[in-house]
């Protein structure tokens, strides 16, 4: 039977909202594995991290994400899980549930003692639930390229590509002396 | 009356699923997109008395087609919304008061903050009663014509004579032109979802029909669950969220604008096409990228079927961050799920046009009334508000807003080639003037409402 969940929250008094550093806002949450899940934990994280690196990068984009990491700690007792976006986290956590599949999130959560047994029959509120019972906003969070999205640095690679197929024109550094041309002929150097 | 989309396709109900809708129960102005042209007036009452209160709505009753019994000849359209505080005078139990969603119970003034409605668009700016606790049953009646409205309100008004307990305290009336434009002279209201089990196509064909839950409380949505529905069920089942926002338009600060940053009258007339994404005429640049083509704008089997991932990735021809394209990225890379975040929008002009080459503010409040439609107040109308309209972090372009209902003082990128054009600091164009979150019960939770007193 369908069952009634409740709303996506863009955000209130009572959202786990992470640090922001810039466009960039992390996620941080503890969990405790439950005894005896360590190993398959690892299997299950293998894979969503295969799923992330083989996912295609207009998927990654709409997500919204710049990193993610599982970190087994404590004797194999606890788990981080840290991410971070280009977005609040909070208002897309159903886009992430729908695109990506609750049940490739299952697969890892399920080894966490706080991961309800139902989780399969909800929606993206129990994983926005769940993650809020065990985030920790980070006390401090520093992002080297923080006012940039990953569109805009795929835009600065692509603009870096073409100033190199320039430069490498016999008469590059004749064209490029044109006052205009001062800033790329700045860069052409290095 | 124009030809719609809905009237054209309507022998190939794109829509038919498995999902069998109660149209018998829902109120027809939720679902079915409004004629044109029409009038209308949206009159806003505070309930004093719970009895008188739902004795009121019981008599509503009888001007509220279902979505089932909706004619495009009806002499009339009623659509009756309240708010939280209004079921509150109502007298609605409190277990039941607490089921509704957070931000509905807020209301839309708590929440200015979050939407962008600040400085002039704040809450303490808004034309009274609007964003007070004071508002409680608010209706929206629609016509042909003027003279079908004021026969409407009058009759309504008239039903309210022996019940001193309900006052009206804000009224509002709006229309539709005859060339579907609003103040900044765009034709609107092209863009309709095709819902499943409605009957109702959409206006793009090349957009899958949306869940009935989406739009329409206990129906399953598009992430395959039943949407949080208000309890009882008699009350939440064949309900839907409203939102209603009262826009100011500044016609002559969006003049000005573009005189002053366009190279003659041609490029302000594309300049204002690149903001919005649609030419004037309501032909999409997408499909008509350097000049209007008014026929294409008034052809509504052509003028929303258009995508923009294979085409235009780059926003060439509809720049990435331009109205439209916020408000309905359709297949476009951007941060989210298009399908959980689609609306069903409206809009009705308010207050007198500015006169073709007026380039002066005259004073007068002119702008539109918006309202949304949808099941959920905050996946739907405040996350597009907050994440897609005054925020750029989507689109790849932090530091951008919707340039045409934006909060302002941003740049505006325009895709160009050889050189993008980019536009610093661009003024606020719309202020808000007021507005709430409203809730549309079916047919049968009105009769439940105005019963509760046995």
């Amino acid at each position: 039977m369908a069952t009634i969940t409740a709303e996506t929250n863009v955000g209130t008094k009572k959202s786990g909202k992470g640090a922001n550093h810039g466009v960039v806002s992390e996620v941080s949450a503890y969990f405790h594995i439950k005894p005896g899940h360590t190993e398959a934990l690892r299997g299950a994280i293998d894979r969503f991290q295969a799923a992330l690196h083989q996912a295609p990068t207009e998927l990654i984009q709409r997500f919204g994400l710049q990193d993610m990491r599982h970190v087994i700690f404590d004797g194999g007792t606890r788990l981080n899980w840290a991410t971070s976006f280009e977005t609040d986290w909070e208002p897309y956590i159903d886009d992430s549930v729908r695109m990506f599949g609750i049940e490739k999130w299952h697969d890892w959560f399920q080894h966490c003692e706080e991961c309800p047994d139902n989780f399969l029959q909800l929606s993206g509120k129990p994983l926005r639930d769940f993650i809020q019972s065990g985030q920790v906003q980070a006390a401090g969070f520093f992002k080297t390229i923080s006012d940039k999205t990953i569109p805009e640095l795929r835009k600065a690679m692509r603009v870096e590509k073409a100033l190199d197929q320039v430069l490498e024109q016999p008469e590059a550094s004749t064209l490029l002396q044109h006052p205009a041309l001062r800033p790329l002929l700045e860069e052409a150097a290095d | 009356m124009t030809t719609t989309a809905s009237e054209i396709a309507r022998e190939q109900d794109s829509t038919a699923t498995g999902t069998t809708l109660e149209l018998h129960d829902l109120q027809s102005g939720i679902l079915h997109p409004r004629p044109s042209p029409y009038v209308g007036s949206y009159v806003v009452y505070r309930v004093d008395a719970a009895h008188d209160g739902r004795r009121f709505i019981g008599r509503l009753g009888r001007w509220i087609a279902s979505a089932a019994d909706w004619s495009a000849d009806a002499k009339a359209w009623l659509t009756a919304t309240l708010t939280y505080q209004g079921l509150r005078a109502l007298g609605v139990p409190q277990t039941s008061l607490d089921s509704f969603p957070e931000a509905f119970r807020d209301g839309m003034a708590a929440r200015a903050e979050l939407l962008g409605d600040t400085g002039d668009s704040a809450p303490a700016n808004w034309q009274p009663p609007l964003g007070t606790p004071e508002v409680h049953v608010a209706l929206a009646a629609i016509a042909p014509d003027a003279s079908r409205v004021s026969v409407l309100v009058g009759e309504i008004e008239k039903s309210r004579g022996d019940l001193p307990g309900v006052a009206e305290i804000w009224r509002q009336d709006c229309y539709a032109l005859p060339t579907e434009r609003e103040a900044f002279g765009f034709k609107d209201g092209i863009s309709h979802p095709a819902i499943e089990g409605s009957g109702i196509p959409g206006s793009n064909p090349q957009e899958q029909p949306f869940k009935a839950g989406e739009f329409v409380l206990g129906y399953l949505n598009e992430m395959g669950v039943l949407p949080p529905m208000p309890s009882p069920d008699v009350l939440g089942r064949n309900g839907t969220y409203v939102v209603f926002r009262k826009l100011h338009q500044d016609v002559a600060a969006f003049r000005q604008y573009l005189r002053a940053n366009a190279r003659d009258a041609a490029d302000e007339e594309l300049l204002a096409a690149k903001f919005v994404g649609r030419w004037r005429s309501g032909a999409p640049l997408s499909l008509s990228p350097d000049r209007d083509d008014p026929a294409l704008g008034a052809d509504a089997t052509r003028n929303n079927d258009f995508l923009y991932q294979d085409d235009d990735p780059r926003g060439l021809k509809c720049p990435i961050g331009s109205h439209i394209r916020r408000m309905n990225p359709r297949d476009a890379v951007v941060t989210g799920d298009v399908r959980l975040h689609r609306m069903i929008r409206r809009g009705t002009n308010y207050g007198p046009q500015m006169p073709i080459g007026v380039m002066e503010d005259d004073g007068a409040d002119r702008g539109l009334c918006f309202v949304f439609v949808g099941a959920s107040l905050t996946r739907q109308f405040e996350f597009v508000q907050t994440q897609w309209v005054n925020d750029g972090r989507a689109f790849g372009a932090p530091a951008e807003k919707d340039p045409l209902i934006g909060a302002g003082g941003c740049p505006f990128s325009i895709p160009t080639r050889p050189i993008r054009r980019r536009l610093q600091g661009l003024p606020r164009f719309v202020t808000t003037r007021g507005g709430e979150y409203c809730f549309a019960p079916s047919l049968s939770a009105l009769r439940w409402l105005s019963e509760l007193d046995s």
